[in-house]
């Protein structure tokens, strides 16, 4: 399926409405982190082109999209005392009229995603992305090799915390086989 | 002697200073090729003043880039949280390279700037990749080992063009560790990049804009390298008493898009501007030397001779051009369609063109660009804080998205009565949209 934008639009606005109904932050990095587990975690063909970047896996065409959602009143950014969380905006409403077999289509995957990832602080997010996309990108599967890609790149992860990362993702992915 | 200082005079800094190894920088052929790149495109067909070219916007951003650098570093000025400062030495060869890369970080221009990047390069490159492909051809490695010390061609690359792009085309993102994406951050950041701050004073001066202007002298004194409240990693931000120059610079930027860079008559002109280049070059020599032979010389030139004989390549365009035969706005993006149809513009346009045929109708869409852009702020007791919550400004502004709908001018009377009575039914009559 190739998907415009105005469905794409439609989706990161569900993700964005249900992570603000569990009263969770959602600022850029857990729009990131979600995103990208949607596309290599649960299918959703949401077509960002992500790059590893600083904080873990990031799309800056995902990044632009968001300006671009914010322009045209779909979403809205608050600044709260830790930072800033995106909000719906006015124009959510004319997203849902207009795409609401794509809002139906993958709201079982946005559940699971704001489920396993609202609330977590953004340090855990970029382990757990992280380690997803070296689950996704490279050879050696195993829980060791996964564990020491992420303290390769990122050597502020300690041994403890990559494989916890790595193992988390893993059971995510039997949940859903499942 | 040989003079180790040299002053450039220049209308935004009063004086460039350069050093030799500099002066060596500017009078490489890549750099001289700059005198013949127009900042601004055709802009000077509308605000006649802007005229301006890349080789002395370059040169303010490499003289902003070393008082950044300066204030930045400056024993004084460095936050207690922060550690990461190299020594004095290192400091002084970071200097240069920051220095390099900000007169550097346009030398893959094409000829009239941003006009026909997208239809020209081979698809997802800008010209930031041909910046690159020219530091790394031998002239310019010659150049650069002949200095003293003497830098490395891919760091100079990497600090010119940041991380997206790096990561995009040569590397990988995470080849910049958290002082080299300060050191980016000077020439390149979306905050208080000083290629902003040089070419929205200097298309301002030029153009005869005066919403470009801000208190840069003040904004640069109060920029910091702190910790980030929620980010991992120490960037550029601003002490208290510098955010309403950070203000007006982001003020500065939303008018200068609105008023200047997205002007509906400029946005025409570029259109014909990029058809006629596809048209006559066809493609772009992307190989250094095919890229260093081609300027705006070379393209008004053929502009001339195409707009006076209509066997040419590219005839309509360059007509267009030399005699002021621009398409016309016939409808722009507004919040009250906006609200009806978020893509109110390419819907309009599709209209249009199923009226009046495609050739009649051109359509131009900006992204939006970022502008509540979030850094930290010292505040005097000491503690952080952010932009977003400690200026309205920066909290509210909502990104500037520009859309226009443009009409060959022998058509405009027919396609203005036509919008009239038909603008509601297109906007209302949307198609389902969902999969």
């Amino acid at each position: 399926m190739n998907i415009n934008d105005l469905q794409r639009s439609a989706i990161v606005a569900m993700l964005v409405k249900e992570c603000r109904a569990r009263d969770a932050f959602c600022g850029e990095t857990m729009v990131q982190k979600s995103v990208f587990f949607l596309q290599k975690l649960l299918n959703v063909p949401l077509e960002f082109d992500f790059q590893l970047y600083i904080y873990g896996p990031f799309s800056f065409e995902l990044q632009q999209h968001l300006w671009s959602m914010m322009a045209d009143d779909m979403l809205t950014v608050r600044p709260l005392e830790y930072g800033s969380t995106f909000e719906p905006g006015e124009q959510v409403t004319y997203l849902e009229k207009h795409t609401a077999s794509t809002i139906a289509e993958h709201r079982d995957a946005v559940d699971f995603v704001i489920e396993h990832l609202a609330g977590r602080g953004v340090k855990h997010l970029e382990r757990l992305a992280t380690a997803l996309y070296f689950t996704v990108t490279t050879d050696d599967t195993s829980i060791e090799g996964r564990s020491a890609k992420i303290r390769e790149v990122k050597p502020h992860i300690s041994d403890d915390e990559a494989r916890k990362a790595v193992e988390e993702v893993d059971e995510w992915r039997k949940e859903l086989a499942a | 002697m040989a003079k180790h200082q040299h002053e450039i005079r220049d209308p935004i800094h009063n004086f460039v200073r350069v050093t030799a190894d500099e002066v060596a920088a500017i009078n490489s052929r890549p750099f001289q090729r700059l005198r013949h790149i127009h900042q601004l495109a055709l802009t000077y067909l509308v605000y006649p003043g802007a005229t301006h070219r890349r080789f002395e916007h370059s040169l303010g951003v490499m003289e902003l880039a070393g008082r950044v650098f300066d204030v930045i570093t400056h024993e004084r000025s460095r936050h207690p949280d922060v550690e990461l400062f190299p020594d004095s030495e290192t400091l002084v060869a970071w200097r240069k390279v920051v220095r390099l890369a900000a007169l550097f970080h346009d030398l893959g221009h094409l000829p009239f700037s941003h006009a026909a990047e997208e239809q020209l390069l081979p698809e997802g490159r800008h010209h930031e990749w041909l910046t690159v492909e020219v530091l790394r051809s031998e002239e310019m490695r010659q150049v650069l080992k002949a200095m003293m010390p003497s830098p490395d061609p891919d760091l100079v690359a990497k600090i010119a063009i940041g991380p997206e792009k790096w990561g995009k085309w040569f590397g990988k993102a995470t080849d910049f560790n958290e002082w080299d994406l300060l050191m980016t951050e000077i020439v390149t950041g979306d905050a208080f990049g000083v290629d902003r701050i040089d070419y929205l004073l200097r298309d301002s001066h030029h153009a005869g804009v005066a919403y470009g202007r801000f208190d840069h002298y003040r904004l640069i004194d109060t920029l910091r390298i702190l910790p980030h409240p929620t980010l991992e990693r120490p960037m550029i931000g601003i002490e208290k008493g510098g955010i309403h120059a950070a203000e007006a610079l982001q003020l500065a930027r939303q008018f200068m898009f609105l008023q200047l860079y997205y002007h509906h008559v400029r946005l025409a002109y570029d259109i014909h501007l990029s058809e006629f280049m596809v048209q006559w070059l066809q493609t772009y020599p992307t190989d250094v030397e095919g890229h260093l032979r081609m300027t705006d010389n070379e393209i008004l030139s053929e502009i001339a001779a195409s707009a006076r004989d209509k066997d040419r390549p590219g005839h309509d365009s360059a007509r267009r051009i030399a005699r002021r035969g621009h398409f016309r706005k016939i409808y722009e993006q507004n919040a009250l369609d906006q609200r009806i149809d978020p893509n109110a513009v390419g819907r309009i346009a599709a209209a249009l063109r199923k009226e009046l045929g495609d050739a009649a109708v051109r359509e131009k869409a900006i992204p939006p660009k970022q502008q509540n852009i979030e850094f930290p702020i010292l505040l005097d007791g000491g503690e952080i804080s952010t932009s977003r919550a400690e200026s309205t400004i920066y909290a509210e502004l909502k990104p500037a998205a520009i859309g226009v709908v443009l009409i060959d001018p022998d058509k405009k009377k027919d396609a203005k009565k036509w919008l009239l009575d038909n603008k509601k039914k297109v906007l209302s009559d949307q198609m389902e949209l969902g999969v």
